[in-house]
């Protein structure tokens, strides 16, 4: 186990450097800068603007860019957001835990969901209630995700009222209230967000799983815990779902790029001050520091995500182990 | 009754009168203002704050000298408003005006507003280690001295007509106290200036960075305590989210409501649109010199008589009609309607697509292949118009001018490009035409970057490189004039020149449209700035709501 999380790190290093070279590649072939746009106004004169690209090196040739870039970022250094005048650390340590919870909360309740599901479907097999379920996860694979959240604001925020329509608390100093009314105030405003991000993998995970748990129904042992007078439920979760959630469990960590992607949209969507949104809003304002940080920051996540489902894939389901 | 007794009798009478009045025109005090923003403050430190929502809470936070009144008149000081300076007087030469500063202002902190704060933050301003942008705004201020605490003398090195304008509207006092001991180059990011200490009538609570930024009212402000509790900006950078807060009744304002936000208006009367004036315009700018070898001119626009041609086939008021509805006005010249410099009843050039087809045909410019295209000397009448993939309206409207242009023969291939390609290509003049947009200030001075004759002297974003001498000479004129009456005759003859040269096809100005919770009362909205009076804004005690208290602090 130690030489395969010492061949992970390696691996992670390798991809990360592999990243972070080409997005810096292909951002040089982006036109603009953060000066392009937020200083674009009338009374401001070229002479400004250059002081300004001078200042954080936008006047140097992109080779010595990349070489200062990753000295910087060797030493620990983000380097500097400039148009949000702060340093990107500061900037990534705002958002990073926000996006950690948002997607968090949306792999912890889309899995347990999705797996609770396929369990139903599985018990009523070729039953109306498996062919409901079956056709709703379907639709949550083919709806996107934008337009779940658009409705999901639309009528459960504006119209209904019963959530927020965005943010992340209610208005008033927060640090001054009761834990446990900070802690629902919080699970109010991240309901919306995080479901619609749970959605689509709960129906990912019960396509999967209830394939997964069809197959071990036909296994020798069931028919032996069945003859053992073992009821159809008690059969599903005590023999039937631990043979067959390792995979599901693995296709999490092949799933959190795309679960991270689907967060840019999200946030922004519902107004989620998280990664997603810092990188959207570095994006559209050229802001290559940030973009660059970013984007190494969700490389690594994806990578660390992809090791531990990996590894917890490997302890739930044994026989998934490499053999030595 | 003596006539002494109905004196006294009438005076009672009129101060118990004004009194009420003043009570019932200013209404109660308390309640949370939450404005829904499309995108957070990028700093709190004014001299860095260009955008918005960045310029409505630093002038929120931190008084002027003196702030531009209703007429928004930019020559000289007429109809400005005392704010940090209760009064100020020039010097006969009019190169020096010395401010007296208000004794009772003060910093939120308690210590008193001095002429070494003003001093201070002109050397901020001034340092191009700071960057402040607008610093060329005080390009003709020399020095500014402090002869006592309560006066602050700055000295000119020219007399220009908006003198006054250009020093009150950029420089704000920034508390020398706090800040003078943090080096400049650090100023961007210190903490003291992410939770600032300013003079205003609002002072910082929070700032969640785009996500929420709070303001409390400063009880002790020295122009009256703010009537309205707090200030509260939730940012959300989606647009159709920053509506759906309005309507969902989260928030109590919206600066601009889009068009297409009108239609989702709540049908129960909450919400209300309000309109105030802008400072927006847009075109189809012509590239007058060629994308590949920018010394010649354009094949085709270098040619007025094809841009009259072209501007005559456009339908510009059904354009608009199409786009905004009611929304917006036809454009007339380079300015907004809005500009106290604006002339509407400017000559422009008519809708004509009869006569626009004559034009085209006795300029050569003929189908002779039967294709629909006219073609002249080999070269066909066609171009690309680029669009930014930001702008729907932008984009409607270039679909509707394509189709124009086709009725008379003109082939247009409509190129998206994202805001920031958009502009890399409108810099270095690589386009035929563009669909361009504009937000003037108050200030006329911007149209000459805009469209006076591009040079490195004068920079400028004049990105289709029209150069026309009377233009530029009615401009300089204006600019140089001290009579508001001189200043708008040499406008109106400068706005003539370019309408006639038809550098540009004058699209629309679109009107802004505030978005309003019924409980909220408000005065008039300043189009350069609608925050400039929330100290005076009002909610309704009978719609007060747990928010308000929450965010006030109040149990």
């Amino acid at each position: 186990m130690a030489r395969r999380l010492a061949l992970r790190v390696l691996q992670a290093a390798a991809v990360c450097a592999v990243v972070a070279t080409s997005v810096f590649v292909l951002l040089q072939f982006a036109p603009g800068d953060p000066f392009a746009t937020a200083l674009d106004g009338a009374d401001v004169p070229p002479t400004v603007r250059a002081e300004w690209r001078a200042r954080y090196g936008f006047d140097l040739p992109p080779g010595e860019r990349f070489v200062r870039w990753t000295g910087a970022l060797v030493q620990g250094e983000l380097g500097y957001s400039a148009s949000l005048h702060r340093p990107v650390a500061a900037v990534v340590a705002d958002a990073v835990p926000r996006t950690l919870l948002l997607i968090g909360t949306a792999l912890v309740v889309g899995f347990a969901a999705g797996v609770w599901i396929a369990l139903v479907q599985t018990r009523h097999h070729r039953r109306w209630q498996d062919h409901l379920l079956g056709a709703l996860t379907l639709a949550g694979v083919a709806l996107p995700e934008f337009l779940l959240a658009l409705l999901a604001m639309t009528w459960l925020g504006a119209r209904w009222r019963i959530f927020p329509v965005a943010g992340i608390g209610s208005l008033g100093d927060a640090a001054a209230w009761p834990l446990w009314e900070r802690f629902i105030d919080l699970l109010w405003h991240l309901a919306l967000p995080a479901a619609v991000l749970a959605l689509a993998v709960a129906s990912r995970v019960a396509r999967h799983q209830r394939a997964a748990l069809l197959g071990v129904m036909r296994e020798d042992y069931i028919r032996t815990a069945r003859a053992k007078g073992l009821g159809e439920w008690d059969v599903l979760r005590r023999h039937a779902l631990p043979n067959a959630i390792g995979p599901v469990i693995a296709l999490l960590g092949l799933a959190l790029p795309s679960l991270v992607g689907g967060a840019v949209l999200i946030e922004r969507i519902f107004g989620w001050p998280g990664m997603g949104l810092t990188l959207f809003d570095a994006l559209l304002a050229r802001d290559y520091p940030l973009v660059l940080a970013v984007v190494l920051l969700a490389t690594l996540v994806a990578i660390v995500a992809r090791t531990l489902t990996d590894v917890i894939a490997d302890l739930v389901a044994p026989r998934r182990a490499p053999e030595r | 009754m003596t006539p002494s007794v109905v004196r006294r009798l009438a005076l009672v009478l009129f101060t118990v009168s004004a009194v009420g009045c003043r009570s019932r025109d200013l209404g109660p005090s308390g309640g949370v203002l939450v404005v829904s923003a499309g995108a957070d403050a990028e700093t709190l430190f004014p001299p860095l704050a260009v955008g918005s929502q960045g310029r409505a809470v630093t002038e929120l936070l931190y008084d002027k000298l003196a702030d531009i009144g209703p007429s928004l008149n930019t020559i000289g000081d007429a109809g400005f408003v005392p704010k940090l300076a209760k009064s100020w007087e020039w010097s006969a030469d009019s190169l020096t005006i010395t401010f007296h500063l208000d004794e009772r202002a003060r910093w939120h902190d308690g210590r008193p507003v001095t002429a070494a704060d003003v001093q201070y933050a002109f050397r901020v301003w001034t340092d191009s280690a700071v960057g402040a942008v607008q610093r060329v705004a005080l390009a003709s201020v020399d020095t500014i001295a402090a002869p006592d605490p309560r006066t602050a003398r700055v000295h000119f090195r020219e007399r220009t007509p908006e003198q006054f304008y250009a020093f009150v509207y950029t420089l704000i006092p920034l508390p020398a106290h706090r800040l003078s001991a943090i080096a400049d180059t650090a100023l961007h990011d210190a903490p003291e200036v992410r939770a600032p200490v300013g003079s205003g009538p609002f002072r910082f609570v929070s700032w969640t960075p785009r996500a929420r930024l709070e303001l409390a009212a400063n009880r002790a402000y020295y122009g009256g305590s703010p009537r309205l509790d707090g200030v509260v900006f939730v940012v959300a950078a989606q647009g159709a989210t920053v509506a759906a807060r309005l309507f969902a009744g989260e928030a109590d304002f919206l600066e601009q409501l889009a068009p297409p936000d009108f239609a989702q208006l709540p049908a129960d009367g909450q919400v209300r649109a309000r309109a105030y004036g802008g400072f927006d315009y847009s075109f189809v700018q012509f590239n007058l010199r060629d994308a590949r070898a920018g010394d010649l001119p354009h094949a085709l626009f270098g040619d007025v008589a094809l841009r009259r041609a072209l501007t005559m086939a456009v339908n510009r008021t059904a354009i608009v009609r199409s786009v905004f509805d009611t929304l917006a006005h036809p454009a007339i010249g380079p300015f907004s309607r809005t500009q106290w410099t604006a002339d509407t009843t400017l000559r422009g050039i008519p809708f004509d697509r009869a006569a626009a087809t004559q034009l085209l045909d006795s300029l050569g410019w003929r189908d002779l292949n039967g294709d629909g295209v006219r073609e002249r000397g080999g070269r066909t009448l066609a171009f690309s118009l680029l669009v930014p993939a930001s702008s729907r309206t932008r984009q409607a409207a270039a679909v509707l001018l394509q189709a124009q242009l086709k009725a008379v023969g003109a082939a247009v291939t409509i190129e998206q490009a994202d805001f920031n390609a958009f502009l890399d290509r409108a810099h270095r003049g690589a386009f035929d035409a563009l669909v361009g947009g504009v937000r003037t200030s108050p200030s006329p001075r911007g149209v000459r970057d805009l469209w006076g004759t591009p040079g490195p002297a004068r920079g400028g974003q004049n990105w289709g490189r029209w150069s026309n001498a009377t233009f530029d000479a009615q401009v300089d004129s204006a600019l140089a004039a001290t009579s508001t009456a001189a200043v708008r005759a040499h406008f109106r003859a400068a706005y003539q020149a370019a309408i006639d040269d038809a550098p540009a096809i004058w699209l629309y100005e679109p009107r802004l449209f505030a978005g309003l919770h019924r409980r909220l009362t408000v005065g008039p909205l300043r189009p350069d700035a609608w925050w400039s009076g929330v100290a005076s804004w009002s909610i309704d005690p009978a719609q007060r709501l747990p928010r308000d208290r929450r965010a006030a602090g109040t149990p």
